[in-house]
């Protein structure tokens, strides 16, 4: 009797809502851990003493660690020992960033140092400091590089970001398992909340291939007919 | 005015330079010759501050390369042309050569663009402009690497084997370009493996082997009568038997 086991228009709310907040922790998280990873990544390049060695330690850490583990640390660990009291938003978000941050790092370093040395020298010959030469010539390069590694890590954290469900961010996850205690239909509530994922994911991976065809462009014209040789 | 004194550097355990100096006026081109690894590229990348040096010390104009607020002054004064050309893939070759005058020299946009055109078109490659270096031939992005390079307004040029990585075709079409511009008087330091160019365009040529320099003496004291048995089989190697009548 109190079992109401079909979904109204208020669930449908109800996980849209959820939507929403999933994809505000993805795009804040993945934000954050972007901005990070291109700090480390460049502290990294340029080998910044005991800040790279730091750097490093950090990712290998965060990259070799369930990021549930991490989760707990954070909101149940770092509370306990410097007292200050975090909301499982602000620890979902923070835990996310700094794993995300971790991944990026490697990537963005990666990508930087795979543009030729040839590169840097003629931007540094002609006087162009460090960052006009990454402005300019370095990081316009290494972004062609660094998308389809990028892509996959989003589509990646968009989904682990269903774990801060766990200590009770109430997003797209969390309704679903609400509602699925509730109505005791699995086989109706999660394939909408796959649904819910899948939507985020799929113009995410859609987006990457369009603009990795769009900055390839004038590298892949190379050789086409009439604009060859004269 | 370049002064080179008593540089050395090592890469590792390998000593490139051995105690190197050298003078270049201005006005003056110089061709920088050897067998290969005895020191010569690491030469001119250090004047350009792309090699650090280990001892001794380069002023250009006055200023030297070991004061790092110099390097910006000395850099957009000596602008460089690569053996590998070295343009940057995603600009446009207008972009490519106007990228340094607009950031480094603040010029505005348009006449650095104005200037980028004008050099193009006394490459022979005005009608390129908006080309990418992957679509241009080796030739003709070494032209493009040497507008790059004058679109700095250098007081020197710095030319590192610039039509080593190119067929003979193509080497003639760049060294036409260098030709006329050493005729110009524009200042050159050019390291290469073109005897026969060398004699043509250089007042004076530097003979560096296994990181010292051999011979500094006038082009044709060095072609014409040298005794030293190192640079005679360097050369005999290099312009192959060429016969005494082919000179001019």
């Amino acid at each position: 009797m109190y079992q109401n086991t079909s979904l109204n228009w208020n669930d449908a709310l109800l996980l849209l809502d959820g939507l929403g907040t999933t994809l505000f922790i993805f795009v804040v998280s993945f934000a954050a851990g972007s901005a990070i990873g291109f700090v480390l990544a460049i502290i990294r390049e340029r080998r910044v003493p005991v800040l790279a060695q730091l750097a490093a330690a950090y990712v290998e850490l965060f990259r070799n660690s369930p990021l549930l583990v991490q989760l707990f640390l954070l909101f149940f660990g770092v509370p306990s020992i410097l007292g200050i009291h975090l909301t499982p938003l602000a620890a979902g978000l923070i835990t996310l960033a700094i794993n995300t941050g971790a991944f990026m790092t490697v990537i963005i370093q990666a990508a930087i140092e795979e543009v030729p040395r040839g590169q840097w020298e003629a931007a540094r010959a002609f006087g162009l400091g460090y960052l006009a030469t990454m402005r300019h010539v370095i990081l316009p390069q290494a972004v062609r590089t660094m998308i389809p590694p990028t892509v996959s890590l989003a589509v990646g954290q968009l989904q682990v970001s269903s774990l801060v469900s766990i200590v009770g961010v109430v997003e797209l996850t969390k309704i679903g398992t609400n509602l699925n205690l509730r109505t005791l239909a699995p086989f109706k509530i999660w394939p909408i909340v796959a649904l819910g994922y899948f939507i985020v994911s799929k113009p995410l991976s859609m987006l990457a291939d369009w603009s990795e065809a769009r900055l390839k462009g004038p590298a892949e014209r190379r050789g086409i007919g009439t604009d060859r040789l004269t | 005015m370049i002064e080179v004194d008593r540089i050395g550097k090592s890469f590792g355990s390998v000593e490139v330079l051995k105690d190197v100096s050298a003078t270049f006026a201005d006005g003056e081109v110089v061709a920088v010759i050897g067998p290969s690894g005895g020191g010569k590229s690491t030469l001119i990348r250090c004047i350009n501050g792309l090699e650090r040096l280990d001892r001794g010390d380069i002023r250009v104009d006055g200023r030297s390369v070991r004061n790092h607020a110099a390097l910006k002054a000395i850099r957009s004064s000596c602008a460089m042309v690569f053996q590998q050309f070295n343009l940057y893939p995603h600009m446009t070759v207008l972009a490519n050569i106007s990228l340094a005058p607009t950031v480094v020299l603040k010029k505005p946009r348009a006449a650095a663009e104005a200037k980028a055109r004008e050099l193009l078109d006394m490459v022979g490659l005005g009608d390129r402009a908006g080309a990418y270096p992957a679509q241009l031939s080796g030739g003709q992005q070494q032209r493009v690497g040497i507008c790059r390079a004058l679109a700095m307004e250098p007081r020197h040029l710095l030319l590192d084997e610039v039509t080593s990585a190119l067929d003979p075709e193509m080497t003639a079409e760049v060294l036409t370009v260098i030709e006329r511009l050493a005729k110009a008087g524009t200042t050159m330091i050019l390291v290469n493996h073109e005897m026969e160019f060398a004699r043509r365009v250089a007042d004076r040529a530097i003979f560096m082997e296994a990181g010292r320099v051999v011979a500094d003496q006038p082009i044709r004291q060095f072609f014409g009568n040298t005794q030293d048995p190192r640079i005679q089989r360097f050369l005999t190697k290099m312009t192959h038997q060429r016969s005494e009548a082919d000179r001019p």
